[in-house]
């Protein structure tokens, strides 16, 4: 893991008095999918929404420690937070199409970025739909509202509308979980094939998911950070008895 | 991870499954060894009858081998297992494997107890000195490695394998007897052949042990030992 685009540096994060993070250090190599496994509650959706600020926006929420994006700490005072998001996008477990027309919605981060010639949002929309796998069925449909389509296209719509401002860092907070085995299957199709292009972090219950699809995987267990090794090395050889204990469905 | 932990899966199916096969495996490698004591006792007590039962027995080691290797497709399918159960289940699939290869060596020497009794000019038991100490020597790794698979234990295996350098040396030894005697006397060839073939067939048994070991190792400590030295296997385990 030499070259690293996100660092967590001691980080902390309470919810009021509730610790949800506990002094977290790691380090998430760039162009490669990492993902995040851990029981409920553990903090790893948690970790996720602190590297694009999200939690910035719950009220009684404490900081220690920062994140760096490429040497920049994303918590310092003069930190750009929207800058910050197009930079780090962001897709959630339940598709959230916003309720205008395919296009419109892919478009939606250009336009508000001030780009509205419609060659360039073209050019743009169709390559996003291209690279989210989406292009093939819906290229014949681009003005029918986004809401016609099924949830596992909806959710590679977002994908496509994360991708089109073209992110470094694409957080995935269980983006397959609400969708059936056939949808999940060209999720994670879609991720490999992102992978080369875009910085991956996903968190993930489905622990083969994370085994298919990450590179690096992390463990984390009530606010820590278990243990941080290559995907195959974890799922085969973990070093830590609790991971062991959890990636083999044993109660310590 | 220690044997006491296996059974701690949340699944008490999963745990139970588990445990059925590595019971198996240990029914299997109780048979092999019977298997093997059993020809080395034929052949040096002229016993055609245990030679039969012997052979006879090949056939539910195989039933056992295919048993076992069913299982664990299924719970790779089903379970998707991790870590130590992967493990786990991938030694078990090896180790069996190694078990009925042991298993068909003993029936080589149960098929030359049945061959040799039926040569116009009997052999006793006793012309066979040169292997009995083989026999011993294997018959002891076997069990050790066997031990080694019940227990998830290594502190062993590093005695089990240096045992299998004694037994290649002891073998090596028993041809350039043979050899001597055969140029000694022509007549000898085809008695000698024989024992060639079977100090081969014990020889066998004792890498198939050593297999066994490398297989132990990498079910507990997840660590690949195949293809190394001795001495670097040695290092690895007290390191």
């Amino acid at each position: 893991m030499n070259d690293c685009i996100v660092k967590v540096d001691n980080l902390s994060l309470f919810y009021g008095a509730k610790r949800a993070l506990h002094k977290v250090n790691m380090d998430i190599p760039r162009q490669r999918v990492t993902a995040f496994i851990g029981p409920s509650g553990c903090g790893k959706s948690s970790l996720l929404r602190c590297i694009n600020r999200l939690n910035d926006l719950l009220d009684d929420v404490k900081i220690d420690g920062s994140i760096f994006l490429d040497h920049q700490d994303i918590y310092a005072k003069s930190s750009n937070v929207p800058a910050l998001r197009r930079r780090v996008g962001m897709v959630f477990q339940r598709p959230n199409p916003f309720p205008k027309s395919i296009y419109e919605n892919v478009a939606y981060g250009l336009r508000i970025q001030g780009i509205n010639q419609r060659k360039t949002l073209d050019e743009k929309v169709e390559l996003a739909l291209r690279k989210a796998a989406l292009w093939d069925e819906a290229k014949d449909r681009l003005h029918d509202s986004a809401l016609n389509l099924s949830s596992g296209q909806q959710q590679r719509l977002v994908i496509a509308r994360a991708i089109t401002i073209e992110p470094e860092v694409l957080l995935l907070d269980e983006p397959a979980s609400a969708l059936d085995p056939i949808s999940t299957l060209k999720i994670e199709e879609l991720i490999s094939e992102l992978r080369n292009q875009y910085t991956i972090i996903i968190v993930t219950h489905n622990m083969q998911q994370a085994a298919r699809v990450s590179d690096v995987t992390a463990f984390m267990n009530k606010g820590e950070l278990i243990e941080i090794g290559t995907t195959s090395q974890l799922f085969t050889n973990p070093s830590k008895k609790q991971t062991e204990d959890y990636l083999t469905g044993r109660y310590s | 991870m220690d044997v006491s932990k296996i059974g701690h899966h949340i699944s008490r199916k999963f745990n139970e499954e588990l445990e059925d096969i590595r019971n198996k495996v240990m029914i299997m490698g109780g048979l092999v060894e019977n298997q093997i004591d059993e020809a080395a006792t034929a052949l040096m007590n002229s016993d055609l009858e245990l030679a039969e039962k012997v052979i006879q027995q090949d056939s539910q080691v195989n039933q056992l081998e295919m048993q076992i290797d069913k299982e664990c497709t299924q719970i790779m399918a089903l379970r998707q297992p991790a870590a130590f159960d992967l493990r786990l289940l991938l030694s078990v699939i090896k180790t069996i494997n190694d078990l009925e290869r042991a298993g068909d060596e003993a029936i080589k020497i149960a098929e030359m107890a049945i061959h040799l009794n039926g040569m116009d000019h009997k052999h006793k038991g006793e012309d066979y000195y040169e292997i009995q100490h083989l026999v011993s020597m294997v018959k002891e790794m076997l069990h050790g490695a066997l031990d080694a698979f019940a227990r998830m234990n290594v502190d062993q295996v590093v005695a089990i394998t240096g045992q299998d350098q004694k037994v290649d040396r002891e073998y090596s030894s028993i041809i350039r007897q043979l050899i001597s005697r055969m140029m000694e006397d022509p007549r000898n060839v085809g008695r000698a052949l024989d024992v060639l073939w079977m100090a081969r067939a014990l020889e066998r048994i004792g890498d198939h042990a050593c297999n066994i070991c490398e297989h132990v190792i990498y079910m507990v400590r997840g660590e690949d030992v195949r293809h190394i030295s001795h001495e670097e296997l040695e290092r690895k385990i007290q390191g």
